[in-house]
């Protein structure tokens, strides 16, 4: 029995010391999802109040967390990444350091809400990524699920860094086109966290008719949405909920899916919502390369549309109310 | 719970450390809870199919062993019956109800019978041929009935042969759940050595391969016969691959907690004779077929005619076995139709043989044996490939044109075309998958030559230690590293019979 625990273990030390050197061997390419650090950075630093723009990518390629900043004279944070990172994720990593006066706008893709895309607890490519450059966000992990979904992509994560070393080693690697996976995450966000990196490419476009959303909708996100809601405003923040901003052609698609969940939202959760789904809806020109993500045009046009939810929501606007303040 | 997820990784262990935790008399009990938890783990429902034929064969078992005569064989087609009305209902009532309709339709009658709409239970067709063999054995006296109902349940349902066997006998299953296993260092490793080997099959070699057979065989039309060709040869491996790679997780497994299951493959691919290939490929089935159909039809002790008709028979069911699709029947009907013409032609074959003196070349005479029939079994994987009849027959038709085209191309030495066309725009290989698709399957036959001068491991075993952990660390990392893995973990082809 020791004999057998002993090369058990043995064994398992190498395969894990062999994935290890295949995943930390240098170069270490700090892609898109290595922008995670600068945003943990620039939350951890930041002091309340502030405003926390929680989200997917839709958040990153959409709403200018620069113009929101500049126009309440608040620190803000763009804390969207990637859809797939998951709402339970998005949430925890935020939790910690919410503080008295913090505004919070929550806006998730619609298929989070979709139980059967298991979006809720993130999907492994997302959530892999994350953890190889930022190993603190463990700590955000509440899930089994989620340490379930990351050991499983494992294996694909490291063939794929095993496939770039073999190919910058013996320079295989052919000259890429701009493929945001690839992108060092220097050039593709500003210090605040929004995606600008497209804004002077030119646009590929998005597959029209390649998201098709169904309307078998699970509220578990919204239950939890209302925990974390209830939560921050225990410390004094205000927590809004805004849809995503989504593409004209697709959502006369999705109409009817995108209006049941307006339904079932409204029913379930306990938020402040900044307007409906058709106040974020942008002709289809306005998007880079899928039906959320925009361009820098529509990411000022629902910016905009974002802050002008807000302060009807709010009642006052920030500069009236730090002047009465004041006064 | 599938063997090549993450599930089963964790499961797989904590059943091992608690069976050997566990007194001895607990085991059993134990070991059966795992099988229902992993059973369940499909369609938890379908476990009170499953229990209602344990019951009713757990009780037919006892009481054609209780009486005699007539009441006896009363009692074995009840059970007969019973079990295999519930692999009809589930399995084959759609495909006999549509073809009812579509005979009705054409004599002008009037039939109009619903259709059912339910999931087939995983490893029907094994668990109730597992049954069927007890109450068979049974049946002849060569089987005592088994009284102790969860060590019976357990026979049926003994996890890692659950969902797709090896289908076993009561004879060599039923007393080991009784004998005491303790932990055995060497057996343990082996088990586990086992495992990993069958998981580089499946996960290295059937999952890639099925990349590429899933999307050329899923739309023949736009894909050319060349295309279609590899295809069917990867399918060949594919398959092979698919479900040699499970018997041997299942077997491994079953090796670890100290229980024997039979073996189900014998390099199958390096077979002389269809007769041969047919005693090397899926064994636990072949042998059930020989006992329990062929040999109760008369074997091979009645007329040449008769012969021929038990042998069509036998190999037609088998096809039906497999799954409620014409496309089966008639590979099993070909696989048949092989067996016989390799009788009829046997004195022309030995007289050519003599005509061109290639008994004096044995190695050379064994190989041309060895590709014509893995070129018959190819021929006949199309069948049981194809989606529909008349895919099966696009697909030869296409492949018959791809291979005038390839020749020609060959002839004319514009073999870059060749490769082009099958490096061309929407085929899912490229050229570094098709370097490791031939790369582990050349591995895979080296390994297989290999063994003819003894078990691997055993070979393995006389190496220095430094070379047997470079060997199974290699292995280890050639699963995690080399495996097909999208994010849902693949079926195994076999589950779904």
């Amino acid at each position: 029995m020791k004999k057998f625990l002993f090369n058990i273990i043995l064994m398992a030390f190498l395969v894990a010391g062999g994935m290890g050197v295949i995943l930390y061997i240098p170069p270490v390419e700090k892609n898109f999802y290595a922008e995670i650090l600068r945003k943990y950075d620039h939350l951890h630093q930041s002091g309340s109040p502030k405003i926390i723009l929680i989200g997917g990518s839709n958040i990153c390629y959409g709403v200018s967390a620069r113009q929101l900043s500049e126009y309440y004279h608040l620190p803000a944070v763009n804390m969207g990444l990637n859809g797939g990172l998951g709402l339970r994720l998005m949430l925890s990593q935020v939790r910690p350091w919410i503080g008295k006066g913090d505004i919070i706008v929550i806006s998730p893709e619609y298929e989070q809400f979709l139980g059967a895309y298991h979006l809720l607890d993130g999907q492994g490519s997302s959530l892999a990524e994350v953890l190889y450059y930022s190993p603190e966000s463990l700590q955000y992990l509440d899930s089994i699920s989620q340490y379930k979904e990351t050991v499983k992509y494992l294996p694909i994560f490291a063939q794929k860094r095993l496939g770039y070393l073999v190919n910058h080693r013996f320079g295989f690697r052919k000259k890429l086109p701009i493929d945001k996976e690839k992108l060092d995450y220097r050039q593709a966000f500003n210090a605040y966290g929004d995606a600008t990196y497209h804004f002077n490419l030119p646009v590929p476009g998005f597959g029209k008719g390649n998201y098709p959303l169904p309307d078998n909708f699970d509220m578990a996100p919204a239950r939890l949405l209302n925990q974390f809601s209830q939560e921050a405003r225990l410390k004094g923040a205000e927590v809004y909920f805004a849809y995503p901003g989504y593409a004209q052609s697709e959502y006369n698609k999705n109409r009817k899916s995108i209006q049941h969940l307006e339904s079932l939202l409204s029913r379930e959760l306990e938020l402040k919502f900044l307007g409906k789904p058709d106040d974020y809806i942008f002709s289809d020109e306005l998007f880079f390369d899928t039906v959320y993500h925009l361009g820098q045009k529509g990411t000022q046009l629902r910016t905009l549309r974002l802050m002008d939810k807000l302060e009807s929501e709010r009642g006052i606007s920030y500069q009236a109310q730090s002047a009465n303040e004041k006064g | 719970m599938l063997f090549n997820s993450l599930d089963f990784l964790i499961y797989f262990p904590l059943v091992t450390l608690l069976y050997f935790l566990l007194p001895h008399r607990f085991r059993w009990g134990m070991l059966l809870v795992a099988s229902c938890l992993f059973y369940m783990a499909f369609i938890p429902v379908y476990i009170l199919v499953l229990f209602t034929t344990i019951l009713i064969d757990y009780f037919a078992g006892i009481w054609i062993e209780k009486t005699a005569g007539k009441t006896r064989k009363i009692w074995l087609i009840t059970s007969i019956l019973s079990t295999c009305l519930v692999l009809f209902i589930f399995k084959y009532f759609n495909f006999f109800n549509a073809n009812m309709a579509g005979l009705a339709r054409w004599l002008h009658w009037n039939y109009s019978l619903e259709g059912l709409s339910l999931i087939l239970p995983i490893g029907l067709s094994f668990h109730t041929f597992q049954s069927l063999s007890y109450v068979i054995e049974v049946y002849y006296g060569r089987q005592k009935a088994e009284h102790h109902f969860g060590i019976y349940a357990l026979y049926v349902m003994f996890y890692p042969q659950l969902v797709a066997g090896p289908i076993e006998r009561p004879q060599h299953m039923l007393h080991q759940f009784y004998e005491k296993h303790y932990f055995e260092y060497q057996r343990v490793a082996n088990g586990l050595k086992r495992m990993a080997w069958g998981m580089f099959k499946k996960v290295v070699i059937a999952d890639r391969l099925a990349v590429y057979v899933n999307q050329i065989y899923g739309d023949p039309a736009s894909s050319h016969g060349l295309q279609l060709l590899l295809a069917t040869f990867f399918f060949a491996y594919q398959i092979y691959c698919d479900f040699s790679g499970y018997s041997d997780i299942a077997i491994g497994a079953a090796q670890v907690m100290g229980f024997k299951l039979m073996e189900n493959f014998n390099r199958p691919y390096f077979s002389k004779s269809i007769s041969e290939f047919w005693k090397r490929w899926h064994i636990s089935l072949s042998t059930w077929f020989k006992d329990y159909l062929y040999i109760p039809l008369g074997g091979n002790r009645v007329s040449l005619s008769r012969l021929y008709m038990n042998l069509m028979i036998t190999f037609l069911v088998s096809g039906l076995w497999h799954g409620a699709n014409w496309t089966y029947v008639i590979w099993g009907g070909l696989n048949g139709f092989y067996l016989l013409m390799s009788l009829l032609t046997r004195s022309w074959r030995e007289k050519l043989v003599q005509l061109t003196r290639l008994g004096q070349f044995p190695q050379l005479h064994k190989g041309l044996q060895v590709i014509t029939t893995f070129t018959l079994i190819c021929f006949s994987w199309v069948f049981f490939r194809a989606s529909s009849l008349a895919d099966a027959i696009l697909v030869f038709k296409r492949i018959f044109q791809g291979l005038g085209e390839g020749l020609q191309l060959a002839l004319e030495g514009h073999l870059g075309s060749i490769v082009h066309l099958l490096m061309a725009p929407g085929v899912p290989f490229g050229r570094k998958e098709y370097l490791l698709a031939l790369g582990t399957i050349l591995l895979l036959e080296i390994a297989h030559l290999a063994q003819r001068k003894g078990a691997l491991k055993w070979q393995l075993s006389q190496k220095p230690v430094w070379v047997r952990w470079v060997f199974y660390y290699g292995l280890v990392m050639g699963v995690i590293l080399l495996g097909n893995y999208s994010m849902a973990p693949q079926q195994f082809i076999y589950f779904q019979f």
